[in-house]
């Protein structure tokens, strides 16, 4: 292994980590988000929107730090899965971009804040449900001719394969989950009681499409060639996930520890990137045209000389330190109980 | 290639790119008047800064907000539409984007948090670093940003990777200490000081009109009317040098900026005009010998126009498009300083309150900034045509076009489909700011708490 595979390899491991903690903290907010409207008092949506109010922006930010990182680090990839999943990426985009416009009209709306909860509601759905879609079509493949892009002439909707339409589905399930398990962390009283409640079904639905997802992976053996680490991704991701899904299960009374849903949640998450990291170490994108296309960390990155890609290396880490050094202070300050009076008013 | 597609991407990208660039020069603006009035509070204990720096977080909260939303799809864009610009030049230019969001935009959010509801919370000199660190990081990502797009005008900190054709990075501070970008962030800042000052001026003039909170809608006006008249002389010194910048890097936009078709000494300036880009000449206002004054303070200077080699061996951009937009941004400046200049005579003679339509133009003289802002940026980004990243004959670097910076095979429906999904949310967004903006300010300057008011109805 020469020095740049390693970097190579360290930043297919550092964009892992950016999806990771999208999917962990990003996720409870989505899963609340979604879901608003459903919520049957004011006090209750207030209370709920009081719980994400002080973070979300700073959680979707490592959704974006992953993509930034694979700008920086593989520009190949990047380029071909943006342009090649062009209209996907404009829904996902309609969801960035609405999501603070609803939150903000809604803070101000002094009467109707129903279409405002709606429209948040409709963009924390899109941003998951598409964000799984392509992961999922990396892992599927898209049509990646010789020049390393989408080829011309295969369709947009030829992104929309089984197990692509299911990593989507999956990543909605797991945000779901999520949301539920940090309402019962963080607040108390009738919508604590509902999100115990919502704590079975969200379950069930995050473990039926986990697995769906694994068995269509598995139905299509391309997936797994040159794939070393494979094996080793699927056991630990399996006994992680297996572990959480049971955790939350067995703590989704009232005699529990309130944040304990949430950790074993969590845990899920974790479970599935190592997961797909697993499956995927060292593709980026698979080609369905011919698998020598295929998009590897070696073949995409960036051919920098060492020196500076140790330097975007530190640089990197430096910032990511930063960032969480930020999160956590945030986490901090914001800490314990939230309810409908915390801070925003209706 | 889809001739199309480029025209409709182009088209996205400027109306997308100049609809953000309305909210992050609020956001610097408003951050640096909260961090100067909460150093003046720090230091005279006097109230009314207090009350006027929380005034302008309750604006700023909003903008950001809106400035996140609209900005977030541009860094996409690259990939989308410029997919080829993101593969050549992805290694330098996403490393820059990358650094900006977790050093620089995560400093901004997370402490413009802490401004709005962090008073009662910290301590005041706690307060002050909170409003420190939302200047500092709103102005250092306004510098990651600008860095990036001065290094496309006058690139550097690189060498082409012959087997691939990309880009590889050599310099990282070569890249953001580029030629252009000191004197280009220097404009961008007093501009964006400019756009906040005069919103806080209409803001005080809405008040003052209304006979509403008169006493600190003075100090309003007092506190940001000196912004803005600062800001607004200094600007167009600031600008002529970022012009003297152009005609040594990009003589072919400082030419197609002043519709020099012809190499001359003793140049004129044109006023106004219409260039005939058929016939290569101006029809308009001249002013002889000052663009040569200008340049060199010596009316023999002479000045090489469009016609000489040297000058246009980068190629030619659309001459009239650039010409007009820098005369547009020129005039809406001076617009400004006009009005300012008036408003504050008449503010410190004590007559302002009597005027009240005077007042109303006032108010609506919050728009010249904005305009002058997007302008000034067609006028950068139609003269570096036709090229995304500028060629660098010292570096035998030979430049990458706009044309071959878009993605290749490109579907046009695809554009059409982003193009009018973008509109309509930028639509949305219009009118989100429109509507609630007013109702912010309208709250008054220093609002009673809900309760409060309720405890003085009740006694």
């Amino acid at each position: 292994m020469t020095e740049l595979m390693f970097w190579q390899s360290f930043w297919f491991l550092v964009i892992g980590a950016a999806i990771f903690l999208f999917l962990w903290l990003d996720g409870f907010d989505l899963g609340i988000g979604m879901t608003l409207p459903f919520l049957k008092s004011k006090d209750q949506r207030l209370a709920a929107l009081n719980v994400i109010w002080p973070v979300w922006d700073g959680n979707e930010l490592y959704g974006l730090i992953g993509g930034g990182a694979i700008f920086a680090t593989f520009p190949v990839v990047f380029a071909s899965l943006l342009s090649g999943l062009y209209p996907w990426v404009v829904l996902l985009l309609i969801g960035i971009m609405l999501r603070p416009i609803a939150f903000e009209a809604w803070n101000h709306e002094p009467k109707n804040k129903a279409v405002w909860e709606w429209a948040f509601a409709l963009s924390s759905f899109l941003i998951p449900f598409v964000a799984g879609v392509a992961l999922g079509t990396t892992i599927a493949g898209m049509p990646i001719n010789q020049d390393m892009m989408w080829d011309h002439g295969h369709g947009f909707w030829e992104a929309l394969s089984p197990l692509s339409v299911l990593c989507g589905l999956a990543v909605v399930a797991l945000s779901l989950l999520q949301g539920s398990a940090y309402l019962v962390k963080k607040t108390s009283g009738d919508l604590q009681t509902q999100a115990r409640k919502d704590l079975t079904p969200r379950t069930l639905f995050a473990g039926i499409s986990l697995v769906l997802v694994l068995v269509f992976a598995l139905l299509d053996q391309g997936i797994f060639m040159g794939k070393p680490l494979a094996v080793v991704g699927i056991v630990v991701g399996l006994i992680l996930i297996l572990c959480g899904l049971v955790g939350v299960w067995l703590h989704r009374d009232e005699k529990s520890p309130e944040g304990a849903a949430y950790w074993f949640s969590s845990a899920i998450i974790a479970g599935t990137m190592i997961l797909v990291g697993g499956i995927q170490f060292p593709t980026m994108i698979r080609s369905t045209i011919d698998p020598a296309f295929t998009l590897t960390i070696f073949k995409a990155g960036v051919s920098n000389p060492v020196n500076s890609l140790s330097f975007i290396g530190i640089l990197g880490a430096v910032a990511l330190a930063i960032t969480a050094v930020y999160t956590v202070l945030v986490y901090r300050i914001f800490k314990g109980k939230v309810d409908h009076k915390s801070h925003l008013h209706y | 290639m889809d001739e199309m597609s480029l025209i409709l991407s182009r088209i996205q990208f400027a109306m997308s790119a100049g609809y953000h660039f309305i909210f992050p020069p609020t956001t610097l603006g408003l951050a640096f008047f909260i961090f100067l009035a909460e150093t003046f509070h720090l230091t005279t204990k006097k109230e009314a800064f207090r009350k006027l720096s929380s005034f302008a977080v309750r604006i700023l909260t909003l903008v950001f907000a809106l400035g996140v939303a609209t900005g977030l799809l541009l860094p996409f864009m690259f990939g989308m539409n410029w997919a080829e610009f993101a593969k050549h030049a992805g290694a330098l230019f996403g490393v820059q984007l990358a650094v900006e969001a977790t050093v620089a935009f995560t400093l901004e959010s997370v402490f413009i948090g802490v401004l709005f509801f962090g008073r009662d919370r910290l301590k005041p000199i706690w307060y002050w670093l909170a409003a420190f660190f939302v200047f500092f990081g709103s102005h250092l990502s306004g510098y990651i940003i600008i860095a990036a797009n001065s290094w496309m005008q006058t690139p550097g900190g690189f060498t082409v990777d012959a087997a691939t054709g990309h880009m590889i990075m050599t310099d990282f501070w070569a890249f953001n200490f580029n030629a252009s970008v000191g004197i280009r962030f220097a404009h961008v800042v007093a501009a964006s000081w400019m756009v906040g000052a005069f919103l806080l001026v209409a803001c005080a003039a809405w008040f003052l009109k209304h006979d509403k909170e008169t006493q600190l809608a003075k100090t309003l006006m007092t506190f940001a009317g000196t912004i803005a008249l600062i800001m607004a002389v200094a600007q167009p010194v600031i600008g002529h040098m970022s012009t003297l910048q152009i005609e040594q890097t990009q003589p072919a936009k400082g030419a197609a900026m002043e519709g020099q078709y012809l190499t001359q000494r003793n140049a004129p300036l044109y006023a106004l005009g219409w260039v005939d880009e058929k016939n290569k000449k101006v029809d308009g206002i001249a002013l002889p010998g000052m663009l040569s004054y200008f340049y060199s303070a010596d009316f023999n200077y002479e000045v090489k126009g469009l016609d000489n080699p040297e000058v246009s061996k980068n190629g030619i951009p659309p001459v009239n498009a650039t010409f007009q937009m820098f005369r547009l941004m020129v005039m809406a400046g001076s617009i400004c300083i006009g009005v300012i200049l008036f408003t504050l005579i008449f503010h410190f003679r004590g007559t302002l309150l009597r005027k009240k339509k005077s007042l109303t133009i006032v108010i609506y003289t919050a728009i010249f900034p904005y305009v002058a802002v997007v302008t000034g940026w067609f006028t950068a980004e139609i003269g570096r045509q036709p090229w995304v990243i500028y060629p660098v004959a010292s570096m035998n670097y030979p430049g990458l076009s706009t044309a071959n910076a878009l993605t290749k095979n490109l579907d046009q429906g695809y554009v059409w489909f982003s193009i009018i999904a973008y509109f309509a949310v930028y639509a949305l967004c219009t009118v989100v700011f429109l509507r609630f903006l007013p109702v912010i300010v309208k709250k008054g300057l220093d609002p009673q708490p809900a309760h409060v008011e309720n405890d003085v109805k009740n006694t």
